[in-house]
């Protein structure tokens, strides 16, 4: 599976061009400090992970060998669950925010007066840390004192009772809030893109009689395909891995309804000391991602 | 009269059309704007109010509470933690850059054996992302005594970034042209001598935008101090407003008066910059990923 990533992967970067092909020492010197400093914090780290993986290592002490108990415990516990609803969560945030996007990049597609600015508000988020937009949405979303209830129920009486987000809707107003932060990503790159497809396309199709309709169903939705591609890839591992909006909202709670793994693997680590079980969670999520992206990969077909 | 008739009316038919794709489109901007920035303003308005009227029925704001953020910047550490995100974006940027950079260029301007693993190797850093290594990272540093410094979050904020920069410095390198750099060898330059003075004078829009990417994200970090700070006065203000919802009864004025004090420099940051950031989203950088 990885290694038709790899193949892939390489067929498309050896594209780039270069002076030379060289056997000399001096490209080799140019990455090393990279190669040194990833080797140190990053695949360091990681063997240790693998290694806690098959122990029962907590944060004092670092445990006894025992084999796969870890990953079994993980598979046939909670776990499962949690691993559902990130698939849940990372589904329809990023289907959402991609939709969105899409709709926002055709909307500012004709130019008018302001649209520059228009597009600077509309990357606000984006620029937002995630951990500050977690702030601002979990008080945003508060029953009492909470700016929706405020507006919807106290001001124009739309609503005949305080919607309690967090306690009937948790996991759908955590989703809202990473469509929130996550669209403008995507709106930005189809932006581009969109303005990247030359005219001439629209033109040939409009003596020919097509209709902006089959116009945009079989111009601009093929022009749009590598891209999607890649920003699904993006958002997909970015949203799966994403630990702060959750964790500042709602820490996973109430109960478990919105414990994705991330949150999960820290609780493990770092609230519950068992080093060894979250590293074993870690592991597992590596693999499932490797697996949906080349999935995704071959799917794209570059 | 007949066929006049119809055709103004097929004609009506289409204007009615255009006028309601144009309704939508306008609709959609509105909508867009709307969204984005009431939250902002939400948090800006309830840092205004005293903390006994924040369930009062407002939507414009009434009260004008400036003290709250006098408070704030007495009782919390927020000006020292706000100071502390600086300390870190600027000291991850710079190391970032100056190990990312010479290894950009190496990958844009070489074909070498162990290339693709290399660049193979930094594309799964960004597939494990943080939470992966946490565990082993966490061990490692309070094995090596950097618990509660500023190296101990800063080494590995630097790693983490690395794959973002690498590939947008790459796709801008990608782009210079290389006859420049053919005609300076011809002329006898050497390989630094080309470096300092042909390539980094052009590829300074593309390292500017590298280090706006990654001192965003590094002053966005979160879950690495998190786990390896635990005094409150080293602490990144991203984390120091977490501390403050653990305070009972939450004082929810202060804590979105310390929200947006974060937020004020980052964006100002963005505002500034952002013909750069629009360049590092759009640009080949993301699709090399």
């Amino acid at each position: 599976m990885l290694g038709s990533v790899y193949t892939k992967s390489r067929r498309m970067w050896s594209r780039t061009r270069s002076i030379a092909r060289t056997d000399s020492v001096y490209p080799y010197l140019l990455i090393l400090p990279v190669v040194i400093w990833l080797s140190v914090v990053y695949f360091y780290p990681l063997v240790r992970v693998v290694f806690f993986s098959f122990t029962d290592a907590t944060l004092a002490n670092p445990g006894e060998f025992v084999g796969l108990q870890q990953y079994r415990t993980a598979l046939t516990g909670e776990f499962v669950d949690t691993i559902y609803r990130t698939a849940i969560w990372t589904g329809f945030s990023v289907s959402f925010a991609m939709l969105i996007g899409l709709g926002g990049a055709l909307a500012l597609r004709k130019p008018f007066f302001g649209r520059k600015v228009v597009i600077t508000i509309a990357l606000i988020p984006w620029a937002m840390p995630l951990s500050i937009t977690g702030y601002i949405w979990r008080i945003m979303l508060m029953a009492d004192i909470g700016f929706i209830n405020i507006v919807l129920h106290d001001n124009f009486g739309l609503i005949s009772e305080n919607l309690v987000f967090m306690r009937d809707y948790p996991l759908a107003s955590v989703i809202g809030v990473r469509i929130w932060k996550a669209f403008p990503f995507a709106l930005i790159v189809y932006y581009a893109r969109l303005k990247a497809i030359p005219s001439e396309l629209y033109e040939a199709a409009r003596l020919d009689g097509a209709g902006k309709w089959t116009q945009f169903r079989k111009i601009t939705l093929p022009q749009l395909r590598e891209v999607t591609m890649i920003t699904l890839i993006l958002l997909t591992v970015w949203t799966t891995m994403l630990f702060d909006i959750i964790f500042v909202m709602t820490g996973g709670g109430p109960g478990t309804s919105t414990m994705i793994i991330p949150v999960e693997i820290y609780k493990d680590a770092f609230q519950n000391f068992r080093l060894g079980r979250a590293s074993a969670k870690a592991m597992i999520t590596v693999a499932l991602l490797m697996v949906l992206t080349s999935i995704y990969w071959k799917i794209a077909d570059f | 009269m007949l066929g006049k008739i119809l055709t103004s009316s097929v004609e009506g038919r289409h204007q009615l059309k255009t006028r309601l794709q144009e309704g939508a489109r306008w609709a959609a901007i509105v909508t867009l704007v709307v969204a984005v920035l009431i939250p902002v303003y939400a948090a800006f308005r309830i840092s205004l109010t005293p903390y006994a009227q924040l369930g009062e029925e407002h939507i414009l704001p009434t009260y004008w509470a400036w003290d709250t953020y006098l408070r704030a910047i007495e009782n919390t550490f927020v000006l020292r933690q706000i100071l502390n995100s600086f300390i870190f974006a600027t000291a991850v940027t710079t190391l970032n850059l100056l190990i990312v950079i010479p290894a950009a260029y190496a990958l844009s301007r070489y074909d070498f054996r162990g290339k693709y693993a290399f660049m193979f190797g930094v594309l799964m850093t960004q597939m494990l992302a943080a939470v992966t290594i946490v565990p082993g990272l966490f061990a490692i540093v309070v094995e090596t005594g950097f618990i509660d410094t500023y190296i101990g979050v800063i080494v590995p904020l630097v790693a983490i970034n690395t794959a973002l920069s690498l590939w947008l410095l790459k796709g801008f390198f990608d782009t210079v042209d290389v006859a420049l750099e053919d005609a300076a060898r011809m002329d006898g330059c050497s390989r630094l001598q080309i470096i300092r003075q042909i390539v980094m004078p052009i590829s300074i829009p593309g390292i500017l935008t590298s280090a706006i990417f990654v001192f965003i994200a590094s002053y966005n970090a979160f879950l690495i101090p998190l786990i390896l700070l635990s005094d409150r006065a080293v602490n990144p203000v991203t984390v120091g407003i977490y501390a403050k919802f653990g305070d009972q009864p939450i004082q929810y004025d202060i804590i979105m008066a310390m929200t947006i004090m974060a937020l004020i420099p980052i964006l100002v940051v963005f505002f500034y910059m952002q013909k750069y950031i629009v360049k590092g989203l759009t640009s080949g950088g993301f699709k090399g990923m």
